[in-house]
C-alpha cells in the first residue's frame, strides 16, 4: 500500500477555504487515513493545528435529517448563505459519506448478529437496550441516530454536531475540546494524528456505543442489585460524569441506590475506594470496603459470562467485544 | 470396552479379591467414559481394599501393557486381572490416547503462549513431556492423573480411579481399610478428586471444572521496599493461612488462596492472618497487588489465546475464564477471626 499523501486534495482545501469563509478555522490539518481510520492529521507537523467551529456554525442535532440517503440541515435560516450547501458536501464527502455510515452499519449488524445469550446479558447488565438503540422504523434511520449519537457534543444545554472537529478520533490519554461561549476550538502541536478525548467511558461502554475498542484508563459499574447487612443495595451502572465527586445515593421503598460508582482508574488506583468510602461515611450499616469488593467481584463474573457467551463465536464485532471485556476485566483490577 | 457380561465377570473376578463394586456399569457420558449406576434408585458401593492399591512405582509398560512390575504381596490372580484391566477399561480403553492427544495438542500451542504458561509456573513442555521416550513419558503422565496418596505412598486404585470428577461431589472415603466411594447417584458417579483451581485442574488432567477456589500463579513482585516472590500452585488445604516468610532477604508467600466462591471473605483474611508480624508487609495492598497479577496474566494468556484454533487451546481459554471467575470470588474479611489470632 502507497503512503497517503501529505498533501490535501483540492477537493478538502476547497472545503476548508470555504469552511473560512463562514467564520471557521482550519489551519494545519488535512483528513487522511490513520491507525483509527479516517482521521484528522497536521500538513506540517512542526506547525501548530487550529479548528474552530464558532457558535453560528454549530448545528444543532434536531435540525439535522437524512435527505435521500445524505444528511442535511433542515432549516437554514439561522446559518450564512450557502452553508447548509457546504455541510451537505462536508457530511457526504468527508463523514457520513466517507466512512461513518458504512462503518456504524456493519458495527450494528455485528452487534444484531452476537448470540442471543450474549445479547440478553449486555441488555441485562446495562450496556445495550435493544429497543431504544432499533426503534421501529428504516434501519438508515437507527444509523443515522447511532451517528448522531457518536459525533454530538453537549454546549450550552443542547447538544450540537461540530463541522470539521467531528472527524477528529479519540484517545483517552489527551485533552478534551475546548469549550467557550464562542463555539469549540482545538489548537497544538500534533506529531501525528489529532486526537481529542470525546467523553468519560470504560472499554465497554467506549465500545457499545461508538463502536470501538479503547483502552480507557477507568471502569465503571454495571447494573445489580445484591443484598448488603441485610438490605437491599441497587447499583445504577453507567459513565459518572462527575467522576471525581462523590456519588449520589438515594433511597426507595428501603432500597439504596447507588448511583454510578467508578469502580478503578488506572493512573489513580488508590481514588475509586476512596470515593467509595466518602460517598458512603454516613450509612453507617454499609462495609464500604466490603460492598465495594462485592461489586467489583460482581462485575468480573459479568464480564467472564459476557466472554462465555461468546466464546465459540466469530467476526469482527465479536472480536471486539472480547477485546472491550478483557480490557475492561484488566482495567477493573486497577484499585486498591 | 467388552461386553455387559464381560464387565461383570469382570466385576465377580475384582469381588473375589475382596473389592466391592455394587451397581456400577461403564459407559460414556458428559465427561467421556465412566461409572453409572446400573439402577439410580440404590446405592452404588465401590472399595478397593489398601492390599489391592499399587504403588506408582511398582507398575510398568511391557509390550504396551500396563502391568505390576513386582507381584510379591498381592493375591494370586491380580496382576493378571489389573493388566487386563487397565488394557479393557482403563489405559488401553480412551486413558492413553486422551493422555497422547493432550499432551500432543498443548505441545502445539504457539510459542508466546507457552512461554508465558512456563513464566506463570503452569507448564514447562522440557519437563512434562519431552518426548525421548514418549510412551514412558505418556505413562508417567496417564498415572499422575490417576494416582492418590495414601499412607505415605502414592497408588493407583483399580476400578475407584474410572470415576470422573466433579468440583461439587464428596471426596473419595479414606477413612476404612481401603478407598471407598458409596452413595445414591441420579447420573453419573462422580467424585472430587482432590483440591485444585480451574487452571491448574485443566493442565494436570486435561479438562475443563469450573472450581471453586483460586490459588495464585507464580510471581516476583515488589512490595513497599521488599522483593516478594509468590510461588502458585494449588491442591494445599484451602482454609489455612499459606506460609509466608522471609528467605535470603526476600519474602516468600507460598500457595496463597486467593478466591473461594463457598467462603469469599476468607481469601483476604487468611492473607492478613499470614502476614501478621511481618513488617514492613502492608498485607492488605500485597494481596491486591497479587490478585492484580493474576488477573492480569490470566487476561495477557486469553489476549495470546485469540484466534488459536484447537481443542486445547478452547479448553486453555475456558480454563483461562473460570479461573478469574474463581479469582474474583473474594470480598470484605472476617474480622472475628483475625481478632481471635491477634488475640492468640
Amino acid at each position: 500500500m502507497s503512503e497517503p499523501s501529505p498533501y490535501p486534495s483540492r477537493r478538502w482545501v476547497s472545503l476548508i477555504k470555504e469552511f473560512q469563509s463562514f467564520g471557521g478555522t482550519a489551519i494545519n490539518v488535512i483528513q487522511r487515513e490513520g491507525e483509527f481510520g479516517l482521521g484528522l492529521f497536521p500538513i506540517d507537523p512542526s506547525k501548530p493545528v487550529e479548528l474552530r467551529a464558532p457558535k453560528n456554525l454549530l448545528v444543532p442535532t434536531d435540525n439535522i435529517i437524512l435527505k435521500n440517503g445524505n444528511i442535511a440541515i433542515k432549516n437554514d435560516e439561522k446559518f450564512p448563505p450557502g452553508y447548509a450547501n457546504w455541510y451537505e458536501r462536508f457530511q457526504s464527502d468527508f463523514s457520513w459519506g466517507a466512512e461513518a455510515k458504512h462503518s456504524i452499519q456493519s458495527f450494528e449488524e455485528g452487534l444484531r448478529s452476537l448470540p442471543k445469550d450474549c445479547l440478553l446479558l449486555l441488555e441485562k447488565f446495562g450496556f445495550y437496550v435493544s429497543s431504544d438503540r432499533y426503534p421501529q422504523g428504516k434501519e438508515v434511520d437507527a444509523i443515522f441516530q447511532r451517528f448522531i449519537k457518536t459525533r454530538q457534543i453537549n454546549w450550552q444545554g443542547n447538544t450540537y454536531l461540530m463541522p470539521i472537529i467531528e472527524l477528529i478520533n479519540h484517545s483517552p490519554r489527551r485533552q478534551s475540546w475546548g469549550v467557550s461561549d464562542n463555539g469549540i476550538h482545538i489548537k497544538g502541536q500534533f506529531d501525528g494524528e489529532m486526537l481529542v478525548r470525546y467523553s468519560i467511558a470504560d472499554p465497554l461502554i467506549r465500545l457499545i456505543q461508538y463502536g470501538f475498542n479503547c483502552r480507557e484508563p477507568m471502569c465503571f459499574s454495571i447494573n445489580q442489585k445484591l443484598i448488603h447487612n441485610g438490605r437491599t443495595v441497587l447499583v445504577r451502572g453507567g459513565i459518572n460524569y462527575e467522576v471525581l465527586k462523590p456519588f449520589k445515593i438515594e433511597i426507595r421503598k428501603n432500597k439504596y441506590i447507588l448511583n454510578n460508582p467508578i469502580l478503578s482508574h488506572s493512573l489513580n488506583p488508590k481514588l475509586p475506594r476512596k470515593i467509595f468510602r466518602e460517598s458512603l461515611k454516613d450509612y453507617n450499616w454499609i462495609d464500604a470496603d466490603e460492598l465495594f469488593e462485592e461489586i467489583h467481584m460482581r462485575n468480573n463474573i459479568a464480564l467472564i459470562k459476557i466472554l462465555k457467551s461468546i466464546h465459540s463465536t466469530h467476526g469482527s464485532v465479536c472480536s471486539q467485544l472480547t477485546n472491550a471485556c478483557l480490557d475492561q476485566l484488566e482495567i477493573l483490577r486497577h484499585r486498591y | 470396552m467388552g461386553s455387559a457380561a464381560d464387565w461383570h465377570a469382570f466385576l465377580d473376578e475384582f469381588r473375589a479379591f475382596g473389592g466391592k463394586a455394587e451397581n456400577v456399569m461403564q459407559r460414556k457420558g458428559a465427561f467421556g467414559l465412566g461409572l453409572f449406576p446400573i439402577d439410580p434408585s440404590k446405592p452404588v458401593d465401590l472399595l478397593v481394599p489398601d492390599e489391592l492399591l499399587v504403588g506408582i512405582d511398582n507398575i510398568e509398560l511391557r509390550d504396551g501393557d500396563v502391568v505390576i512390575k513386582d507381584e510379591t504381596g498381592f493375591p494370586e490372580g491380580y496382576p493378571d486381572w489389573f493388566r487386563r484391566y487397565q488394557a479393557n477399561y482403563s489405559w488401553g480403553a480412551e486413558g492413553r490416547e486422551n493422555t497422547l492427544a493432550f499432551e500432543e495438542e498443548l505441545k502445539a500451542l504457539p510459542n508466546n503462549v507457552q512461554t508465558l504458561m512456563k513464566r506463570l509456573g503452569l507448564y514447562n513442555a522440557d519437563k512434562r513431556f519431552p518426548g525421548k521416550e514418549p510412551e514412558q513419558e505418556l505413562l508417567q503422565r496417564f498415572i499422575q492423573t490417576r494416582c492418590i496418596n495414601r499412607k505415605e505412598r502414592r497408588v493407583i486404585m483399580p476400578m475407584i480411579d474410572l470415576l470422573n470428577h466433579a468440583p461439587a461431589a464428596k471426596p473419595y472415603d479414606m477413612s476404612g481399610e481401603g478407598i471407598a466411594v458409596n452413595g445414591l447417584y441420579d447420573g453419573e458417579v462422580l467424585v472430587k478428586y482432590s483440591v485444585s483451581d480451574p487452571i491448574r485442574r485443566l493442565i494436570a488432567y486435561g479438562f475443563n471444572a469450573p472450581e471453586p477456589v483460586a490459588f495464585s500463579l507464580f510471581f516476583r513482585l515488589q512490595h513497599q521496599d521488599l522483593e516478594v516472590i509468590i510461588q502458585g500452585a494449588g491442591g494445599r488445604q484451602p482454609l489455612q493461612p499459606c506460609k509466608v516468610e522471609m528467605n535470603g532477604g526476600r519474602l516468600v508467600v507460598q500457595q496463597p488462596l486467593l478466591g473461594a466462591s463457598k467462603t469469599p471473605k476468607m481469601p483476604r483474611t487468611l492473607f492478613l492472618q499470614a502476614c501478621q508480624g511481618i513488617e514492613g508487609v502492608e498485607a492488605n495492598e500485597l494481596f491486591e497487588q497479587i490478585q492484580q497479577r493474576n488477573t492480569l496474566a490470566l487476561v495477557n494468556l486469553l489476549r495470546e489465546l485469540q484466534g488459536v484454533e484447537s481443542d486445547v487451546a478452547s479448553r486453555l481459554r475456558n480454563g483461562c475464564l473460570d479461573q478469574l471467575a474463581a479469582l474474583s470470588h473474594q470480598f470484605g474479611k472476617r474480622d472475628d477471626l483475625l481478632q481471635e489470632k491477634l488475640a492468640a
